[in-house]
């Protein structure tokens, strides 16, 4: 109880911590978006500026507008963005299930290749198959996932013509389509992770194996897949659940790139638009959703981790 | 950039890689050894496929230098000017043209010439950023692991604030604030990577805070400071040291990435990451546009975490034979 309250308070405190910061980094950048409306608007005369800056309450102190903005926050509103008039919390809540269902692949992807390929490692191990595929991780993580993105479309959509390399399918309206049209995306993020979740399952799995029940389950004759799967498999998650919901975290930020490569409409492409658009009560808005992303994910997995073992509540 | 991973690839931090993580459950004290005892060097107990790494090593070391002394030396070098547009050589792949060793562009720039231009933004940018990071992010876990308490809540506090951060909206807002440059992006990647290093740090200083010799020496009399940076401090090097070299593999991604984005370095100036980025319109007529600079990072960013790999692994097979 005492760590979820320590928990709750760090919650807070980094949400507040980023919040605050983007704002008055934010306020310190040269044009703001006073000045951007009245230059659309044609007639670019300091007064004008001045009295749309009244307008907008932009002439307040920033640790006034700060609070009002938090405010606001706490019920939902993050303002309104002054380019399209579109809430900002609309804006996002639009663009968020595409981002969060490249995630889900990504996890999903990520997963299936690297927990069947560490129990077929796990058991020989040193063997050639552990080897190769210690190589592989070992060159997969160097590679930045902006590099794997343009392989994929070189490969996958060039070459092949598998794969369209641009565009997004809801999910709703053609869930195979959905799929296909992620699927690079996909791959480019996956291909950075699984050598993380390999290397640590890996170990994680080898430390179980030399534990005396695996022992006790070979000597009884259990077939190898049951002791893996049933047996061994189980006690060596929860550093990898740590790590994955690390990851998820990580990811809401951190699809940026790839998403405007791909030409996906996510959160990673309304934030480069927002800052290449000069709007700043959008690009607030976002930061604030991936860091409470990011904040909350690690604090589900601390909470998954005290639930499942009783050792991590000291 | 990135996508910055910033949890998912200390390949050589915390528990110092995978190879260094293997090693204690491998090697039995003494006297197990893999095959006869004097093939190995300075008798230090070694698993095998070490030697197939060591190879690796090499050649990753060879790379570095062989990439370092072209670009410092490229005004000496016979190498064409990379801003040169060569009309009768349009897209030409790798291999066609004695002119174009590593082939042209799509509007007709030599590639070898601006991979070598493109290598000094890039690896500035790795050294640099990572210098920064290196010296604050040290100093920083030091003292939090030291003086624990309160420095370290808000260190740690600190550091989960910038974590946190979307990494691509400190170096937008930068680049914004400070004008789009090449000292910029060195600085705010900079601040990006100053958590990683300080979180490396503490835990690298932890285990030290409460040794003996660090009592010792607070018996004799040294004052706090002296501790901390004759004591402690020499100790928790070696991790933040690995770690560092990741970092410059990351970073040069990094960097790569704004740059594809057209948001790093400015126009006249290209990197690896710009030359990615243009070749992408050109991606299904001539790929080599864009593979010739991506095998370029790849080599480099490879050897890097080669030779993070190597400096990790000397480091545990000292801890080891104490």
């Amino acid at each position: 109880m005492k760590l979820l309250l320590d928990r709750v308070g760090r919650l807070l405190l980094v949400m507040g911590g980023v919040s605050f910061l983007v704002f008055l980094l934010l306020d310190l950048l040269p044009g703001d978006t006073a000045e951007v409306i009245v230059s659309g608007s044609g007639d670019p005369s300091p007064g004008a500026v001045e009295a749309m800056r009244a307008q907008l309450g932009l002439d307040r102190p920033v640790l006034v507008r700060y609070v009002d903005w938090v405010f606001g926050a706490t019920q939902g509103d993050l303002g309104t963005s002054y380019r399209t008039g579109q809430e900002v919390s609309a804006a996002i809540l639009e663009r968020l299930p595409v981002t969060f269902q490249l995630i889900l692949m990504v996890e999903v992807l990520a997963l299936l290749v690297a927990v069947p390929l560490v129990m077929l490692v796990a058991t020989r191990r040193d063997g050639i198959l552990d080897r190769v595929v210690a190589g592989c991780c070992f060159a997969f993580q160097a590679i930045p996932n902006f590099m794997f993105a343009l392989l994929a479309i070189l490969l996958f959509s060039v070459t092949l013509r598998w794969l369209p390399a641009l565009g997004y399918v809801p999910a709703t309206e053609d869930f195979g389509g959905s799929l296909k049209s992620l699927a690079i995306p996909t791959m480019a993020l996956a291909a950075g992770l699984i050598p993380v979740y390999v290397r640590v399952l890996r170990n994680e799995m080898i430390r179980t194996l030399q534990e005396d029940f695996i022992l006790v389950g070979r000597a009884l004759g259990l077939p190898k897949w049951k002791l893996l799967l049933q047996y061994a498999l189980r006690p060596s998650l929860p550093t990898l659940i740590t790590v994955v919901g690390v990851n998820i975290g990580t990811l809401v930020g951190g699809t940026v790139i790839v998403e405007v490569i791909s030409g996906v409409p996510g959160t990673g492409t309304l934030l480069l638009d927002a800052i290449n658009s000069v709007d700043y009560v959008l690009v607030q808005g976002i930061v604030l959703v991936i860091a409470a992303t990011y904040v909350l994910a690690n604090f589900a997995v601390d909470l998954i981790n005290v639930t499942i073992d009783p050792r991590m509540r000291g | 950039m990135t996508t910055v991973h910033p949890s998912a690839s200390p390949a050589a931090a915390g528990d110092g890689g995978r190879p260094a993580a293997v090693v204690p459950a491998t090697r039995p004290s003494g006297t197990q050894g893999p095959g006869p005892a004097p093939v190995r060097k300075e008798g230090r107990p070694r698993i095998r496929s070490t030697k197939g790494r060591d190879i690796f090593v090499k050649v990753s070391m060879v790379w570095m230098v062989l990439l370092a002394a072209v670009i410092m030396l490229e005004p000496l070098l016979p190498i064409p000017d990379p801003a040169a547009v060569d009309y009768y050589a349009i897209a030409v792949a790798p291999g066609q043209s004695v002119a174009h060793p590593l082939g042209t562009d799509a509007i007709g720039r030599d590639i070898l010439a601006r991979l070598v231009t493109g290598g000094r933004v890039s690896l500035t940018v790795g050294l640099g950023a990572v210098a920064i990071a290196a010296m604050f992010g040290t100093v920083l876990g030091i003292i939090a692991a030291f003086f624990k308490g309160l420095t370290d809540r808000v260190v740690g506090s600190g550091v989960d604030i910038f974590l946190a951060f979307p990494p691509l909206v400190a170096i937008i807002a930068l680049s914004v604030f400070m004008g789009p440059s090449l000292s910029t992006l060195v600085i705010a990647l900079g601040l990006i990577f100053t958590p990683q290093v300080a979180r490396v740090a503490r835990s690298a200083a932890l285990p030290y805070v409460s040794r003996e010799f660090v009592t010792a020496a607070r018996g004799m009399g040294s004052k706090e400071f002296r501790i901390l940076w004759r004591e402690v401090a020499p100790n928790a090097i070696v991790p933040v040291l690995s770690y560092a070299v990741v970092l410059v593999a990351m970073a040069i991604g990094a960097e790569g990435g704004m740059s594809f984005l057209g948001l790093g370095v400015p126009p006249p100036q290209s990197s690896w990451g710009t030359m990615m980025g243009e070749g992408r319109a050109v991606l299904a007529a001539s790929p080599h546009v864009v593979l010739v600079p991506a095998t370029t990072m790849f080599l480099t960013l490879i050897s890097l975490n080669f030779l993070a790999d190597y400096i990790s692994r000397r480091f545990d097979i000292k801890e080891a034979a104490l």
